[in-house]
């Protein structure tokens, strides 16, 4: 039901009431996004600021034939991808057993929530000294074990920064999760009891299904989050070995602030929404043909 | 007997996952007061503390003045979001003002990526000369926790009834009387933990910190940066840095953790 | 097809108690109502029965086996919820088999009793929908068609009939009774409305504070009542209680509103007398019946082909239930005069609410 203003209010106060939150919006994201846009079909380089040419789409089409470009795309996706679905499953796991707690349960999960509130630069550079091969305790005790790993090898850079950040971010699909699994209804899952279903039959058949929507959120959120990684390449691997860890945000940042490229920086960033974008729709637009109740 | 074996898996997987969270802390805790000479001695676990690396950095150090820089930018762009978000907030929710597509517009505004915005904004603060200064940050701030706080309190607008305000205004209040009185009491636990996750979200950005502020202005986040200098690494002393920013999120992590479960389950179905 | 036995079953909710010792037997095959007031712990009971709850003390036995330690699973129990708890996400034809499919019976029998279970209920077109696009009685037979389908021993219904419409409910007893006639199971129904309890049972248990105050037949329960309580909880419009004593053969209410001879000597009492036991002294037929009193109609509400009247004798006001056709007579201040069935007279103890068995 859609309330309407009193009389003696003016017939748009719905309106007016947006009215500061579109002036701030429009002074630093709707002006910024538009100068953005402008600027990625010029050729703008802070060094030489007074030779701003207008270049059409060649920073674009540049762009489609740029290998390190591409390749950052594919690391972040690969990243994305990867720490997404370790921290969904973990997070999925760890409320179940939250669930279970009985008198702990505020502290331990106040505990588990911690990673999550750290500043994520002060992460990276804390797992860049406890994975060091020379001087991190981790290597050390494994070493102990037999075991011996280059964490920031080739091979193995991406994964220990995907680590990392399941490390981090886990705690929050705990937190997303958790809230979900709390306010799910208690009726259907007496009814399952009652109906003779097991334990395991219940979460794949009630639980599962009634936790989707949550789910898709969480994931959608912590993806598109998870794709603005910068502070763990920053803090410890500058994109390196070679440009194994560098991701997108990162390769904006070196075209822009350590080339000063900012036309081609902003073309990137322009590349990288469009992609974001059809990647959330298509993911919702696929779910509401499932069945939305 | 059963109980007792789920009991058992439970407790000691919740430890597995205890220990895999607080190892990392109790590393920077004790690395923040081990002497230097036995840094580079990970194997060395008992030695006698010393303080030397706190009272550098708390003292002798511009940390201070940078968290209090942080502290600045996140209250400010805090205030800025409630300012601003309150009253959008309360349109969407009473009047439904533009339906569920405008509120989805307002948290896809959350999911710019800073990459697009950092040009500009960078060239706009060099053009207005507010580069390294507060005032820039704040405003890169506000491109994402002011969605993110208008949101939040949409969500917590909507579980407050709308009877009580229009029984207010049928008793004789005006909209702006009975929201402040009704509506608001009610909210101000949510809105409370709205405010400190958007100042959390303002304490931890580096991304923005590190290009628009760099001299007194620098945020903590991008002092503990700094202490990867060309001279090599003041592990100790970022350690000491790293552990003053955890404070605050941890102090406040307490405190909201409660409200954030209800806001966010509620929000995350409707979503 | 079973019979359920509760022996000695108590239930703490921390140190609140809202079970206490409750011993009961039901038959088989039979409906049996649990019937009483907000907290008085039938819905408790009934979730005893299911398992969703565990006795704190007690056992529990369905048919000849002991469940009181069974899971709802294992102890072949179907239960229909209030709000009927069906599975929003699954449609109507899933939500049915779900017991099926979570034992693992084979599809084709699965298909086969879903189709004679749908029949039977009328709900074959709905088997695609999904619960938000029932209506509430759709979604009741959804509900219990999916209890029927897993052939269990025993059907349990908590207050199957609170969330329906005056006319629906009535339509719902009938059917209900159907269903029992055809499928001659044992079922446990719980509800809060005396009037759903006394039209559906065979046997009624009527509950209050965590014990059973009395268990029989509704014609007993109604003529018979063992106590105050059950006397005023049912029977709609509810019995009048009166106040007063009975010494030497003379029952006399408070404040001398009027006098009854009746044979004892029994102190403080209540006497009970039932609205449609309260005749005009000119319509009296056969009845054997009290001395009379003049009386004040003080209110009227007409119900049907009956009256309701308000009667004030001196200071006290009962209610009456008059045939219609006396309408021109009960118009407000108008005195008539009353006798009371002596058959149908109750007399409760004062201190501890119980009947007195007295003789004509």
């Amino acid at each position: 039901m859609i309330t309407a203003e009193l009389p003696s209010e003016r017939s748009l106060l719905r309106y007016w009431l947006l009215v500061p939150l579109a002036v701030v919006l429009l002074i630093v994201l709707a002006y910024p996004f538009g100068y953005s846009f402008f600027i990625s079909f010029h050729n703008y380089e802070l060094t030489s600021l007074d030779d701003i040419r207008f270049v059409g789409l060649s920073n674009y089409t540049e762009l489609l034939h740029d290998d390190s470009y591409w390749n950052s795309i594919s690391n972040t996706l690969i990243f994305v991808v990867g720490a997404v679905s370790i921290e969904t499953f973990l997070g999925l796991g760890l409320a179940l057993l939250i669930q279970k707690l009985g008198v702990f349960r505020n502290f331990i999960l106040a505990v588990l929530l911690t990673p999550m509130f750290i500043t994520p630069i002060a992460v990276g550079l804390m797992f860049r000294f406890l994975l060091n091969s020379q001087m991190g305790v981790i290597p050390l005790y494994l070493s102990a074990l037999g075991i011996e790993v280059d964490w920031f090898s080739s091979e193995l850079a991406l994964l220990s920064i995907i680590l990392i950040d399941v490390w981090q971010w886990t705690p929050f699909m705990l937190l997303l999760i958790l809230a979900g699994l709390e306010s799910l209804p208690n009726a259907p899952f007496e009814a399952a009891k009652v109906d003779g279903a097991t334990a395991w039959f219940t979460f794949i058949n009630v639980t599962l299904p009634l936790l989707r929507p949550v789910m898709v959120v969480a994931i959608i959120i912590r993806g598109v989050d998870a794709s603005k990684v910068f502070e763990y390449v920053y803090a410890i691997t500058r994109g390196g070995p070679g440009d194994r860890t560098e991701m997108i945000l990162f390769h904006v940042y070196k075209e822009g602030f350590r080339f000063f490229r900012m036309g081609n920086a902003a073309a990137m960033s322009f590349i990288l929404v469009t992609i974001l974008l059809c990647a959330v729709f298509s993911i919702i637009y696929f779910l509401k043909f499932k069945r939305d109740y | 007997m059963q109980k007792l074996g789920l009991n058992v898996i439970v407790y000691s997987l919740t430890t597995i996952a205890l220990f895999y969270v607080c190892f990392p802390f109790a590393w920077l805790m004790m690395t923040s007061v081990k002497p230097s000479s036995l840094i580079f001695r990970p194997d060395v676990l008992i030695f006698t503390p010393r303080m030397d690396s706190w009272i550098a950095v708390l003292f002798n150090s511009g940390v201070p003045g940078y968290a209090l820089n942080s502290i600045i930018v996140g209250v400010v762009t805090v205030i800025i979001s409630i300012g601003v978000g309150c009253p959008a907030a309360y349109s969407f929710s009473r009047f439904k003002t533009g339906g569920n597509k405008l509120r989805l517009v307002i948290l896809s505004a959350e999911m710019i990526p800073p990459a697009i915005l950092i040009v500009p904004l960078f060239l706009l603060a060099y053009k207005f000369r507010i580069l390294d200064s507060i005032w820039a940050l704040i405003a890169a701030h506000t491109t994402f926790i002011v969605p993110i706080i208008t949101w939040f309190l949409i969500g917590f607008f909507e579980e407050v009834p709308k009877e009580l305000e229009e029984q207010a205004m049928v008793d004789g209040l005006t909209r702006l009387k009975a929201f402040l009185w009704v509506v608001f009491p009610n909210i101000r636990p949510g809105l409370a933990a709205a405010a400190v996750f958007g100042f959390i979200l303002s304490w931890n950005d580096t991304f923005y910190a590190l290009m628009l502020t760099g001299g007194h202005s620098k945020t903590l986040p991008v002092a503990i940066a700094g202490y990867w200098t060309f001279r090599g690494v003041e592990i100790s002393k970022m350690a000491v840095a790293m552990l003053l920013s955890v404070i605050p999120a941890l102090t406040a992590m307490v405190f909201v953790q409660k409200h954030f479960i209800r806001g966010l389950g509620s929000q995350g179905i409707k979503g | 097809m079973a019979k359920i036995v509760l022996e000695d079953i108590s239930k703490f909710f921390g140190n609140n108690q809202v079970l206490k010792n409750i011993n009961l037997e039901i038959s088989d095959s039979s409906i049996t109502v649990l019937v009483g007031p907000s907290g008085c712990g039938k819905t408790t009971t009934l979730r005893i029965i299911s398992g969703l709850e565990s006795a704190s003390s007690g056992k529990i036995f369905i048919g000849e086996r002991n469940v009181s330690r069974m899971d709802p699973k294992d102890r072949n129990v179907a239960m229909v919820f209030q709000n009927y708890a069906l599975y929003p996400h699954l449609n109507v034809r899933d939500n049915i088999n779900f017991g099926l499919r979570a034992k693992k019976v084979k599809i084709d029998e699965i298909n086969r009793k879903v189709a004679n279970v749908v029949d039977f209920l009328g709900i074959k077109e709905l088997l695609s929908r999904y619960p938000s696009q029932l209506s509430g009685g759709q979604q009741q037979r959804v509900a219990i068609g999916r209890a029927i389908v897993r052939n269990p021993d025993v059907f349990l219904f908590d207050e199957p009939l609170s969330n329906l419409d005056a006319k629906l409910r009535i339509e719902m007893r009938t059917e209900l009774l159907r269903l029992h006639k055809h499928l001659k199971k044992t079922a446990v129904y719980v509800t809060h409305d005396q009037e759903d309890a006394m039209s559906m049972g065979d046997t009624i248990i009527v509950m209050q504070k965590g014990e059973i105050i009395q268990m029989g037949t509704p014609q007993q329960i109604y003529q018979n009542p063992s106590n105050m309580f059950v006397a005023g909880f049912v029977g709609s419009p509810s019995m009048n209680l009166v106040k007063g004593t009975i010494t030497n053969n003379l029952f006399t209410a408070d404040y001398n509103t009027f006098s009854i001879h009746v044979n004892g000597d029994y102190g403080d009492v209540y006497l009970g007398i039932r609205p449609e036991n309260i005749i005009l002294k000119h319509a009296v037929q056969r009845q054997i019946v009290t001395e009379s009193f003049k009386a004040e109609v003080e209110m009227s509400q007409m119900l049907g082909s009956k009256l309701i009247v308000n009667l004030r004798i001196k200071g006290l006001i009962i209610k009456a239930l008059f045939d219609e056709q006396y309408f021109d007579e009960i118009s407000i201040g108008n005195q008539v005069e009353v006798v009371f069935d002596r058959s149908k007279l109750h007399y409760f103890e004062e201190k501890n609410n119980n009947r007195i068995n007295i003789s004509l």
